[in-house]
């Protein structure tokens, strides 16, 4: 699914070229559940960026679905990472003047569904997560962990096949980050959804199928 | 989608309510000032359109060339109108107007002086298509002594009563009411309350080369005026010239040559009200430079708005792009953003509009007395207006929220989402800054054009006029009194009060635009000699004229009952010696010819007085004895209590003719009513220099109270370190100063160009003094200081630690 070849990047400071990826060779096949791990500034979020297409590389070959990355144009990356990618953030980034229910609905509104279509998969996915009590309150009214469960609900409603996910559980509480960490892991198993996830914490990570550690820009093997 | 677009966009202006409110209310004033111009420019736009031939009239105008400059004359000769309609077949009809001078009407024992009448062809009425109320509109003027009025006056004359058939005394004449009519139209060029019927005057003398009728000619649709206006100088050959040749004792071939300057050509009905501006207007015009000046001024204006929006949109920026960064993440397109963002703009112009009518509703009638105008609030619920509207709105919106959609949706996706907190965007921008110029430049322009107005209007109503206006009483109508037996003896009566130091009577009287005058032409030089026939006013004065007035002789002497002779005489202005090539030899004792060959010796040169507008150049003048013509008394008082002066003038014209209508004007404040156009011009710019400098505010306001707030952290450490209170209002404020003052120095070669050319038309006019300049510049500073300050002390009086524990 997933084909990093000879992937750097890096930004000039100075005159000197400071890589924040060096040499990524990665390669990710459908279902599984990675964790990437390593200290701050290690390039754990520039990855995911780079696999999520929100950012460039330098060099290097990049095949998502068979599609080459590298050659594509920008319209294009955004129509691809629009239909397959839905991203999780630690710090959630729901859009404050709107509702629960209305930030789930967003990315379908942008991938023009009908409203009918558009309500029963809201309201689909709010059963599922058990949050249709909740889903008249704006972000604000929410504890970390709901807002936490918005922001993969949101993620999951236009049925990607991969969820990149920043430090899901950074901002949250063990207990709140355990919910969040088993819903990736049911996710995975029973709907087949492909997850990378960078995180800390060895227990979150523990949850993935594979661990790569990353340092200074590099997989360590 | 629209429907998610609108939902989040009333969402974020609930949010923001500062925001909203300083946008919706600057918008507001801007499309209100700017329904209010637009209004006032398509009544001035419309003036004359009525008449359902309105387009193929023309008004016959003539130029005539003296001296080097053209006199243009909107009226002609009794005989022109139908000479031109025999000559030229591509003329349908033709029509002529006549100024009836103020005169006494009554009706039973009403009496009143009406100073609106005219006398008119039997078509006149018919060609300019004012409907008859009652009356028949073919033949109402047909028959001699016959009068068509308006509602007004028939209500003022015969009440409730049917006023058609009833017998009105004009003057000595008895007329009959063969018609109502309800009014002239507001956008006419005139507007008379009654006509009389052209037959009434018994025209026998067929003239050429005299002006006073105002003539129109109804062309056939398909003839060309260009065309027509080519053959008029084979009319002026024959018929002006055997008249001038006639008139003035010259051969013909003289008189071809003293008559190349005379020019008849057509001007269009429609362009009268806003490109004619003669002296001999039926009633003074618009002018198409103050619609255009008005509109600009709107244009402005709203711009000024839209920037607030741009500023304040983009300066908080930091607020949004978060939102622009997540929406971009769940699939928004670059152009969906920016539609979302435009449609938060217009929404705002549309909640603006509700607020601009309120506005627009309460200022009606303010804007009706500044500018002269009949607007109704009605006139604003049009269909075609509010589609207009609607459409500006649209325009408006997509000019405010063009630069904010397109900034706000550019963020990267990545700068914005990596940081938890909110990003905060630099402060300083240049095209915000340059937007703040625009705003106070535009500002200051209009301070110092009010500033330089209100100076040429003092100036004007200050200048020495070369006589004396002070304490000066005019009695109108001194002929109505009875015999200038009777007028004399009231004369000595007033002379016998001791507060009265001087009384003349006579016909003209400064600052009254109707006077006399004629071509003229020096008896020492020949008549056909290039430039020395000129035009002059004539004044008919008595003995006392000059020194009630007290008007400067440079020369000669004054008019005296030891010298019989004197009626032919004449005391002229120093423009008159000048104009007449006398200037370097003694005018005393030199003749003048007049048209119709009546010669007149000059006794006396007087300086030159303003006797017309402060606007006009003193153009010459001949004061001659005018015995027989006496309207009015020109009284010099001198007295602390003039209410009873007043009083007692009136017992003694009481005493003198107890049925004589009393009526008079103060010669200051008559000539102070000549310049109501500057007047209004002056609170014009003072208004609309208020809106914009308070539109500029509002968006300062607004900008400061976000660039505090992305501030107030580095304020909170510096306070620590040790910055005082004035360093960091200091530092704050410095900013926006340096804006103002970059606005003011763009400001000022801008507004002196525009100044300067529009004390062009004033003849006598101040200098463009430097101090204006400053002054404005200092008031605008103190403005904006005051309200960036307002924020700036909030921000440097607060407790540092608050600021920095949120972090």
């Amino acid at each position: 699914m997933i084909d990093l070849k000879h992937i750097n990047k890096w930004v000039n400071s100075g005159g000197n070229r400071v890589f924040l990826l060096r040499d990524i060779n990665l390669n990710v096949n459908e279902g599984e559940f990675i964790s990437i791990m390593g200290p701050s500034g290690s390039g754990k979020s520039t990855l995911l960026n780079v696999i999520g297409m929100l950012d460039e590389f330098g060099e290097g070959e990049y095949n998502f679905l068979g599609q080459p990355v590298h050659q594509l144009k920008e319209k294009q990356r955004s129509q691809l990472y629009k239909s397959h990618i839905g991203f999780v953030f630690q710090a959630y980034h729901l859009i404050d003047e709107l509702t629960v229910y209305e930030n789930i609905e967003t990315p379908l509104l942008y991938q023009n569904i009908n409203t009918s279509n558009r309500r029963a998969i809201v309201a689909d996915i709010l059963d599922r997560f058990n949050i249709v009590g909740k889903k008249d309150l704006f972000p604000p009214q929410l504890s970390g962990g709901q807002q936490q469960l918005v922001g993969v609900a949101r993620a999951l409603v236009a049925k990607p096949k991969l969820i990149l996910a920043d430090e899901p559980t950074g901002n949250l509480n063990s207990k709140q980050g355990e919910e969040i960490m088993e819903l990736f892991k049911q996710l995975n198993s029973e709907d087949r959804v492909t997850i990378i996830q960078a995180t800390h914490s060895e227990r979150n990570a523990a949850y993935g199928s594979k661990i790569i550690n990353l340092l200074d820009g590099r997989i360590e093997k | 989608m629209l429907k998610n677009y609108l939902k989040i966009a009333l969402r974020n202006l609930g949010k923001n309510k500062t925001f909203s409110i300083i946008n919706v209310f600057g918008l507001s004033l801007g499309l209100a000032c700017c329904l209010l111009i637009a209004s006032f420019v398509f009544s001035e736009l419309s003036y004359d359109t009525y008449p359902e031939k309105a387009n193929q009239i023309y008004r016959v105008e003539l130029n005539v060339t003296g001296n080097g400059t053209v006199e243009t004359y909107t009226n002609v000769d009794v005989a022109v109108g139908a000479g031109m309609m025999n000559a030229y077949p591509e003329i349908q009809a033709f029509t002529r107007l006549l100024n009836l001078r103020e005169s006494f009407v009554k009706y039973n024992n009403k009496e009143f002086k009406e100073g609106n009448m005219a006398v008119v062809d039997s078509n006149f009425l018919q060609v300019f298509s004012i409907p008859f109320i009652s009356g028949d509109a073919k033949t109402a003027l047909n028959e001699p002594n016959s009068i068509v009025i308006t509602n007004a006056l028939a209500t003022k004359y015969f009440g409730s009563e049917n006023p058609i058939g009833k017998q009105l005394v004009v003057g000595a004449s008895t007329f009959k009411v063969t018609g109502l009519i309800d009014k002239i139209p507001d956008n006419s060029h005139f507007h008379k309350d009654a006509f009389i019927s052209m037959s009434t005057m018994h025209l026998t003398n067929q003239t050429w080369s005299n002006v006073s009728f105002y003539t129109y000619l109804v062309l056939d649709s398909k003839a060309d005026p260009k065309l027509l206006e080519a053959k008029f100088p084979e009319l002026v050959k024959k018929h002006v010239v055997p008249e001038v040749a006639k008139d003035m004792g010259i051969s013909m071939a003289e008189a071809q040559k003293s008559v190349n300057t005379f020019v008849f050509f057509l001007e269009p009905l429609t362009r009268i009200h806003l490109y004619s501006n003669t002296k001999y207007e039926l009633e003074a015009n618009g002018d198409i430079q103050y619609v255009y000046i008005f509109s600009a001024l709107a244009i402005f204006i709203l711009l000024l708005a839209c920037v607030n929006f741009t500023n304040l949109s983009t300066a908080a920026s930091a607020k949004r792009a978060r939102e622009v960064g997540i929406r971009k993440v769940i699939g928004s397109e670059k152009k969906q953003l920016m539609i979302q963002f435009l449609v938060e703009s217009v929404l705002l112009t549309y909640i603006a509009i509700v607020f601009t009518y309120a506005l627009v509703y309460a200022l009606v009638p303010h804007f009706n007395q500044l500018a002269g105008t009949h607007l109704s609030f009605g006139f604003f619920f049009s269909v075609p207006f509010i589609l207009s509207v609607l459409a500006l709105g649209l325009v408006v919106g997509i000019l405010a929220g063009i630069y904010p959609a397109f900034f706000l949706s550019s963020f990267n996706i990545i700068s914005v989402l990596k940081s938890s907190s909110s990003t905060s965007t630099k402060h300083r921008s240049p095209l915000r800054s340059g937007l703040v110029i625009f705003q106070f430049a535009v500002s200051t322009i209009l301070i110092i054009s009010t500033l330089v107005v209100y100076q040429q209007l003092h100036y004007m109503q200050n200048k020495k006029l070369g006589y004396d206006k002070e304490q000066v009483l005019y009695l109108q109508d001194a002929y109505i009194l009875g015999s200038k037996d009777v007028q004399n003896s009231f004369k000595q009566e007033l002379l016998k009060d001791s507060r009265i130091l001087n009384v003349s009577v006579g016909t003209d009287v400064p600052g009254n635009p109707n006077m006399d005058g004629t071509q003229v032409y020096p008896k020492d030089k020949a008549a056909n000699e290039n430039g020395t026939e000129i035009h002059a006013n004539i004044y008919h004065i008595d003995y006392d004229y000059l020194s009630t007035l007290g008007i400067k002789m440079l020369h000669g002497r004054n008019f005296s009952n030891e010298f019989p002779t004197d009626s032919f005489a004449v005391i002229i202005n120093q423009a008159a010696v000048n104009d007449l090539g006398w200037a370097n030899t003694d005018p005393i004792g030199k003749t003048i010819v007049t048209s119709g060959q009546h010669e007149f010796k000059v006794i006396g040169v007087a300086s030159d007085f303003h006797y017309a507008s402060v606007k006009q150049k003193i153009a010459p003048l001949m004061m001659m004895l005018g015995n027989n013509y006496r309207t009015g008394f020109i009284v010099k008082i001198k007295t602390s209590d003039v209410q009873r002066l007043l009083a007692d003038v009136k017992k003694k014209w009481d005493v003198a003719n107890p049925v004589a209508p009393f009526s008079y004007y103060f010669l200051d404040e008559h000539f102070a009513s000549l310049y109501a156009a500057e007047q209004r011009t002056g609170q014009i710019f003072s208004a609309f220099a208020i809106i914009a400098i308070l539109i500029a505010c509002l968006g300062l306001f607004g900008l400061a109270t976000y660039i505090t707030q992305q501030r107030v952290k580095e304020i909170g450490i510096r306070k620590i370190f040790g910055a005082t209170i004035p360093n960091l209002v200091m530092l704050v404020s410095k900013e926006f100063l340096k804006l103002v003052i970059i606005a003011f120095v763009l400001a000022i070669p801008l507004a002196w160009w525009a100044m300067h050319k529009w004390l062009q038309d004033y003849q006598y006019r101040i200098d463009l003094k430097w101090w204006i300049f400053l002054s404005a510049g200092i008031l605008v500073m103190l403005i904006a200081v005051l309200t960036v300050s307002f924020q700036s002390v909030k921000a440097a009086i607060a407790n540092p630690v608050k600021s920095l524990r949120t972090e």
